[in-house]
C-alpha cells in the first residue's frame, strides 16, 4: 500500500514534470560555429555537427557552416548519417531527432526530460534499425527508421546479487522496478555496429558484445576499472577501446585479449578516427594520439579537447569544446 | 544703466590706489593658495552616479567589486615565462601589488594567489591543489608541475596569456580606504605603479605592462605636465603678438599680467574650496588666460585709441572701462553661466570643470575689466599713444583689410555670405548627426595611439582572452535560485546569446561554471556540459562554487554574468547593450531579473548614456543663457539673432569636426561645445555693441559696421588669429587629447572671428532692412 502510495506520487511528479517541459526551439546565433561540438559526420554529402545548446551546423566543404533549424535546445551528444535524406540525433533529455534533408532541418522522434538522462550515442544499422544508447544503461532500439523506439533494460549487467530481487519485483511491483532500474546501470558510452556483432563500451570499464543485433549481451571480465568512452575498428581485425585519463587498450576481434597501448599523457580519449591504416585517437586538451603500430602524440595548438572528428578531403574535421577546427592529416 | 555705470566709474576711479591695494592683497593670498593646487584624479568622478546602472554597481560594489581594477601582465621576452628568472620576478610583481596601499589584498589575483587551484578528474573522483605547489621549486621538473597545473586549472587565456609568453597579475581598488578611511590618491598609486613595481622589477628578459583606470588616469596627469611649457610658450607668443599690436612694452605687458592674474585667481579660489586640478581640465586655466587676453586687448585698444584722440591715460582708461564694461561684461557673465550650466550634468568630473571654469571667466571680469584700466591710467599717456598714430603700415593695411570685411554688409556680398553659411551649416549639421558618443577607439583616447599606456593595452588584449573590457549583467533573483533548472537554464541561455555578439570575447556566470562541474563530476566527458535536470544535482554542481570567485552571493540570490569585450568602443559598447537589454527582456521574468550593468564596460555604458542624454540640455541652457544676457542688454530680438546665429552655425561646424577627426562625444569633450560658444560669444558681442548705439540712432549698417570696426575690429582680428596661433601649437603634445583639442580651439577662434566680422555683418542686412533704405 505505502509502496503503491509512493509510486503515484512519483507518477504524478513524472506527469507534472512532463508538463512544463515543452521543448524551445534552438535559437540562430551569429557564430553557432564556435560553440561546444561533441559529434560530426559525414554522408558523402554534407558534414553535419551537433552541440550545446540545441547547435547542429551543417557544410558541404568544411569551410561556410549553415546552423540548421532544430526544435531543442538541449546539449546533443552523438549524429548518426546513413545518407542525404536518413540522420538522426540525440542529446540530453532524452531527445532524439531526425532529419531527412540533409541535417538542414530537424523534428522530435523522441523528447522526455522527465527520465533525466542523456542519450550518449546513436547507431543506425540501416533505415530501419537503429539504437540509441545512454546514461544509466538507457538502450533504445528501433525497427522503424525512429518512429517508435523500445525501452530495454538489460538484464545481463546487473550483478548477480541484485537480480533474484529485480526478477521479484518485477513480478509485484512494475512502478517500483522501474525506479529500482532507473540508476542501477553503468552509463553507456559508446556503441559499435560491425557485421554481426555489435560492442558496447561504458562506465566502470564496461565492454559488452552481442551477436544477435543486441538482444542479448556478453560483458567481458573487466581489465580496467575506469570508463571507456569510445571503441572502434582497427585494421581489418583489431578493436581499441579507449577512454579516461590516456587509456586505451587494442586486441584482436577474435582473441579479446586487451593490450594497453603506451600513451604516457593523462589525457581522456573521447574518440577513434580511421584514416587508411592508422587509427587519430582524439582526447582532451588537443592531445592527437596516432597509432598504427606505434604511438605518435600530438597536440591542437589550441588545446582544445577534441570530441569526435570525421576526414574529408585530408582533413580531419574535428569538434572540439570550442568550436569546430580543421586539421590537416599527415599522409 | 548709465547712471550706475557712472557712480561705479566715480567709485572705482576715485579710489583706485585702494583698488590696486585690495587686488595686490587678494592675488598674494590666493597665488599662495594656488601653489598648494593639485592634480586630483578619481574614479567615481567620472562616473554618472545617479544613472541606474551605477546605482546597481554601487549596490553590488561591495559583494562583487568594482569596476576600477588594474591589470599588470609580466612577460617574458622569450615568449615562454617557464623559466626561474620569470617565476622570481611574476612573484616579486603579486607581492609588491599585493602591499601597496589602495589594493584590495583579497582580490590581488594570479598564479601565486592562494585561490588559483586546479581540479581534475580521476578514476576515483577528484584531485585538486593550488597551482603553486607548497614546495615550488623553479626546478626544471617543478616548473613542468606548474605547467600542467596551469592546463588543468583551466586558466589559460586569462592568469597566463594563449601564448604562454606572459602571466597576470590583476587588482582591485578601493575608493575609500578602509583602514585609514583615506579616499584613493589615484595619482600616487600611479605612481608607486611605476617607482615600486615597473622600474624595480623589469628585467632584460622581463618586461611589465600595465593598464587600467590609476594608470590611465597616471600618464594623462604626467602628459599634462607638459601643459605648463605649451602655456609658457602661448605667453610668450601672445606676448610678441600683443607687443607687435600695440608697439608699447608696458602696454603689452597690461592684458598679459591681468590674464595671467585671473588665472591665478582662479587656481588659488580652486584649492581655497577644496578643488584640485583633473588632468583632463588642464586646459581650462589656458582657456581662461586666453578669455583673459581677448578682453584684455580689447580693453588697451579702446585706451589707445582715446589717447591718441589727446586725452590724458586716466580719462582714456576711465572712459574705456565705462565703454567696455557692459559688453566685455556681458560676455563674461554668458561665459560664466554657460559653464555654470553644465553643472546640471551628473557627473563628477563636469561639474568640477563647471566650477573651474565659471570661476576663471568670472574672475576676468575683475582683472580684465577693472584692473587692467586702473593700472592703465597710472601709465604716461605719451608712452601709450603710439599706439595709433594713423599712418602706420600696419594701419594702412588694416584701413583695407576693414573696407573688404565693410562690403559684407553689401546686398551682392551678404548674399553670397549667407549662401555660403548655409551650405556649410547644412553640410555641418549633416555631419554632426553621425557624431558618436563615447571613445572612438581601442586603448585610452586621450593618449596617443604609440603611448606606452596604448600600447600596453593592445599586448594584453592580443595575448590573452580577457582584457579589462568587462562588463557584468547582474542576475537578481531569490534566495537558492541557483538551485532551479529553469533559473540556472535562463542564464545559460542568456549568457550563450551574448556570447555569439559581434565584440563580446567570451563571457563566465555561475551558470556556464556550473556546467563546467558537472562534467567533472561526471568524469570530465564533455557530454555532460550541461545543466543537470534534478535539484539534487544542481546543488552539488553549484555549492563547489566559492562566493569569492565573484559568481554569486551568500544565498545565490544574486549571480554575474561577466562578459569578457574586446574593446571599449562607442560602437561596441552600444551594439553589446542594445542587444542585451532586449536579452534581458525575453529571457527575464517575474522573479529573475537581468540588470544592466556593472564593470569598466558597465560604467562605460552609463557614462555614454548620461552624456547622450546631457548633449541637448546643456546645448538648451548655454545658449538660453547667451539669448537672455543679450536679450537684457541690447534689448533688441535682432541684435540677439544677430549674435546667436553665427555661434551657433560655427558650433555645428565644430561638431562636424570632431567627427572627422573622429572623436567621439565623452565626458572630457562634452564641455567643448559649451566652451567653444564662450570663446565665440566675445567677439559678437563687443562688434555689435559697438554698432548698436549708432543703428539707434538711425546711423546706416554700412557705416555703423565701419565705425564699429574701426573702433574694435582690429582688437578682434587679432585676438582671433593671436589665440588660434597660440593654441594650435597644442598639436605637438604628448597627450592626444591635447592635440585633439588643440585642433577644435584653433578652428573655434579663428572661425567665431570670422563669425563675427562676415557673418554677423552680413545677417545684419537681413534684419536691419528698413533703416538702411531709410538712411539711404
Amino acid at each position: 500500500m505505502i509502496k503503491k502510495t509512493i509510486a503515484s506520487i512519483f507518477m504524478l511528479f513524472v506527469i507534472s514534470a512532463n508538463s512544463y517541459a515543452v521543448p524551445e526551439a534552438a535559437l540562430q546565433v551569429q557564430s553557432p560555429e564556435k560553440t561546444l561540438f561533441t559529434d560530426i559526420t559525414y554522408n558523402g554529402s554534407s558534414l553535419i555537427a551537433v552541440g550545446k545548446h540545441g547547435t547542429v551546423v551543417t557544410s558541404l566543404d568544411g569551410k561556410a557552416w549553415q546552423q540548421a533549424n532544430v526544435p531543442v535546445q538541449v546539449l546533443l551528444t552523438a549524429v548518426t548519417s546513413l545518407s542525404a535524406n536518413l540522420s538522426w540525433a540525440c542529446g540530453h533529455d532524452g531527445t532524439i531527432l531526425f532529419s531527412r534533408d540533409d541535417g538542414r532541418n530537424w523534428e522530435i522522434q523522441q523528447y522526455s526530460p522527465d527520465i533525466g538522462k542523456p542519450c550518449l550515442d546513436i547507431e543506425f544499422k540501416d533505415a530501419d534499425n537503429g539504437y540509441a544508447i545512454g546514461a544509466y544503461g538507457m538502450f533504445y532500439s528501433t525497427q522503424d527508421g525512429g518512429k517508435t523506439w523500445h525501452k530495454k533494460f538489460i538484464n545481463e549487467f546487473v550483478h548477480p546479487d541484485d537480480k533474484e530481487y529485480l526478477a521479484q519485483l518485477k513480478e509485484e511491483d512494475i512502478a517500483a522496478y522501474e525506479e529500482e532500474t532507473q540508476f542501477i546501470l553503468p552509463h553507456f558510452n559508446r556503441l559499435l555496429l560491425l557485421e554481426g556483432k555489435q560492442v558496447l563500451v561504458g562506465e566502470m570499464g564496461l565492454v559488452a558484445l552481442s551477436d544477435d543485433d543486441g538482444k542479448s549481451w556478453q560483458r567481458l571480465e573487466e581489465f580496467y576499472p575506469g570508463s571507456f568512452f569510445t571503441v572502434a575498428k582497427h585494421k581489418n581485425n583489431q578493436l581499441i577501446v579507449a577512454g579516461l585519463r590516456g587509456n586505451a587498450f587494442v586486441t584482436d576481434i577474435d582473441k579479446l585479449d586487451f593490450n594497453a597501448l603506451p600513451i604516457n599523457t593523462t589525457a581522456t580519449i573521447n574518440s577513434i578516427v580511421q584514416v587508411g591504416q592508422q587509427a587519430y585517437l582524439l582526447a582532451n586538451s588537443g592531445f592527437i594520439f596516432k597509432y598504427g603500430t606505434q604511438v605518435a602524440q600530438s597536440q591542437l595548438e589550441s588545446g582544445y579537447s577534441v570530441l569526435a572528428a570525421v576526414k574529408l578531403n585530408n582533413k580531419l574535421f574535428m569538434a572540439t569544446e570550442k568550436g569546430l577546427v580543421a586539421w590537416e592529416v599527415e599522409q | 544703466m548709465q547712471a550706475i555705470l557712472s557712480k561705479l566709474e566715480y567709485m572705482v576711479f576715485r579710489h583706485r590706489l585702494i583698488v590696486v591695494v585690495l587686488f595686490s592683497l587678494l592675488t598674494a593670498v590666493l597665488g599662495y593658495k594656488a601653489t598648494h593646487i593639485q592634480l586630483d584624479a578619481s574614479f567615481n568622478k567620472n562616473i554618472p552616479l545617479q544613472h541606474e546602472y551605477m546605482q546597481l554597481y554601487l549596490k553590488h560594489e561591495k559583494q562583487f567589486g568594482g569596476a576600477n581594477s588594474i591589470l599588470l601582465s609580466v612577460c617574458d621576452e622569450s615568449g615562454d615565462i617557464f623559466n626561474a628568472d620569470f617565476f622570481a620576478q611574476l612573484k616579486a610583481v603579486h607581492d609588491q601589488l599585493y602591499f601597496i596601499p589602495g589594493v584590495n589584498r583579497p582580490l590581488v589575483n594570479s598564479i601565486f594567489s592562494p585561490s588559483a587551484r586546479f581540479v581534475e578528474v580521476v578514476e576515483d573522483g577528484f584531485a585538486g591543489g593550488p597551482i603553486i605547489p607548497a614546495n615550488f621549486s623553479p626546478t626544471e621538473q617543478g616548473l613542468a608541475t606548474v605547467k600542467q597545473n596551469i592546463e588543468k586549472a583551466n586558466v589559460v587565456g586569462r592568469m597566463i596569456a594563449s601564448d604562454y609568453s606572459c602571466a597576470m597579475v590583476s587588482a582591485q581598488l578601493m575608493e575609500i580606504d578602509p583602514q585609514t578611511q583615506q579616499k584613493l590618491d589615484t595619482l600616487a598609486f600611479a605612481e608607486k605603479l611605476e617607482d615600486e613595481i615597473r622600474k624595480p622589477l623589469s628585467t632584460e628578459s622581463v618586461s611589465i605592462h600595465i593598464i587600467g583606470f590609476a594608470k590611465m588616469a597616471g600618464d594623462i596627469a604626467d602628459g599634462a605636465k607638459g601643459v605648463v611649457f605649451f602655456f609658457a610658450l602661448a605667453i610668450a607668443f601672445t606676448f610678441i603678438m600683443v607687443w607687435l599690436f600695440c608697439k608699447s612694452f608696458k602696454l603689452t605687458l597690461l592684458p598679459i599680467a591681468c590674464s595671467f592674474i585671473a588665472v591665478v585667481w582662479q587656481l588659488g579660489l580652486l584649492s581655497t574650496l577644496g578643488f584640485g586640478l583633473d588632468p583632463m581640465s588642464i586646459l581650462v586655466p589656458f582657456l581662461v588666460f586666453a578669455i583673459g587676453v581677448s578682453h584684455g586687448v580689447q580693453m588697451i585698444n579702446a585706451i589707445g585709441k582715446k589717447v591718441a584722440e589727446g586725452v590724458s591715460s586716466k580719462v582714456a582708461a576711465q572712459a574705456s572701462f565705462k565703454a567696455l564694461l557692459i559688453p566685455g561684461g556681458i560676455a563674461l557673465l554668458s561665459d560664466t553661466v554657460g559653464f555654470l550650466t553644465l553643472l546640471a550634468i551628473d557627473i563628477g568630473i563636469i561639474r568640477e570643470l563647471a566650477i573651474t571654469a565659471s570661476l576663471g571667466v568670472a574672475v576676468i571680469i575683475f582683472t580684465n575689466l577693472v584692473l587692467l584700466p586702473i593700472l592703465a591710467s597710472y601709465f604716461n599717456s605719451s608712452k601709450i599713444k603710439r599706439v595709433d598714430d594713423g599712418n602706420s603700415k600696419s594701419n594702412k593695411a588694416f584701413t583695407m583689410v576693414r573696407e573688404c570685411l565693410v562690403k559684407a554688409t553689401d546686398k551682392k556680398w551678404a548674399r553670397v555670405i549667407l549662401f555660403v553659411s548655409a551650405i556649410l551649416f547644412v553640410f555641418g549639421y549633416w555631419q554632426a548627426q553621425s557624431m558618436r558618443i563615447g571613445d572612438l577607439h581601442a586603448g585610452a583616447p586621450a593618449l596617443h595611439q604609440d603611448a606606452r599606456y596604448n600600447q600596453d593595452t593592445f599586448l594584453i588584449s592580443d595575448r590573452y582572452a580577457i582584457s579589462s573590457d568587462i562588463l557584468k549583467v547582474i542576475v537578481e533573483a531569490y534566495p537558492a535560485a541557483c538551485t532551479e533548472h529553469d533559473t540556472m537554464e535562463r542564464i545559460s541561455r542568456f549568457q550563450w546569446r551574448v556570447e555569439n555578439l559581434a565584440g563580446v570575447q567570451s563571457a563566465v556566470s555561475l551558470s556556464s561554471v556550473a556546467q563546467a562541474v558537472n562534467t567533472g563530476y561526471n568524469e570530465g566527458n564533455l557530454k555532460w556540459q550541461t545543466l543537470p535536470r534534478n535539484s539534487a544535482s544542481l546543488v552539488q554542481a553549484t555549492s563547489r562554487v566559492e562566493t569569492s570567485t565573484g559568481l554569486l552571493n551568500g544565498d545565490c540570490s544574486v549571480m554575474p554574468v561577466i562578459i569578457f569585450m574586446q574593446d571599449h568602443k562607442a560602437e561596441t559598447i552600444d551594439h553589446v547593450i542594445s542587444n542585451i537589454k532586449l536579452f534581458a527582456e525575453e529571457e527575464g521574468t517575474d522573479k529573475v531579473a537581468f540588470k544592466l550593468a556593472s564593470g569598466p564596460i558597465g560604467v562605460m555604458a552609463a557614462t555614454n548614456e548620461s552624456v547622450a542624454a546631457a548633449q541637448l540640455p546643456m546645448m538648451i541652457y548655454v545658449y538660453g543663457a547667451v539669448i537672455i544676457l543679450c536679450l537684457v542688454s541690447f534689448r533688441s530680438v535682432k541684435a540677439t539673432i544677430a549674435v546667436v546665429l553665427p555661434l551657433y552655425i560655427v558650433s555645428t561646424l565644430a561638431q562636424a569636426l570632431m567627427v572627422k577627426l573622429e572623436i567621439g562625444l565623452t565626458v572630457s569633450t562634452l564641455p567643448v561645445i559649451a566652451l567653444g560658444v564662450g570663446i565665440g560669444v566675445d567677439y559678437g558681442i563687443y562688434i555689435l555693441s559697438s554698432m548698436m548705439g549708432q543703428l539707434k540712432q538711425g546711423v546706416p549698417l554700412t557705416a555703423a559696421y565701419r565705425n564699429a570696426l574701426a573702433e574694435r575690429g582690429s582688437a578682434v582680428l587679432f585676438t582671433g588669429i593671436t589665440l588660434a596661433i597660440g593654441v594650435s601649437t597644442w598639436i605637438f603634445s604628448a597627450l592626444k587629447f591635447q592635440v585633439d583639442m588643440g585642433i577644435l580651439l584653433t578652428f573655434m577662434f579663428l572661425v567665431n572671428m570670422l563669425g563675427a566680422v562676415l557673418l554677423l555683418p552680413a545677417i545684419g542686412t537681413l534684419l536691419w532692412t528698413d533703416q538702411k533704405k531709410n538712411c539711404e
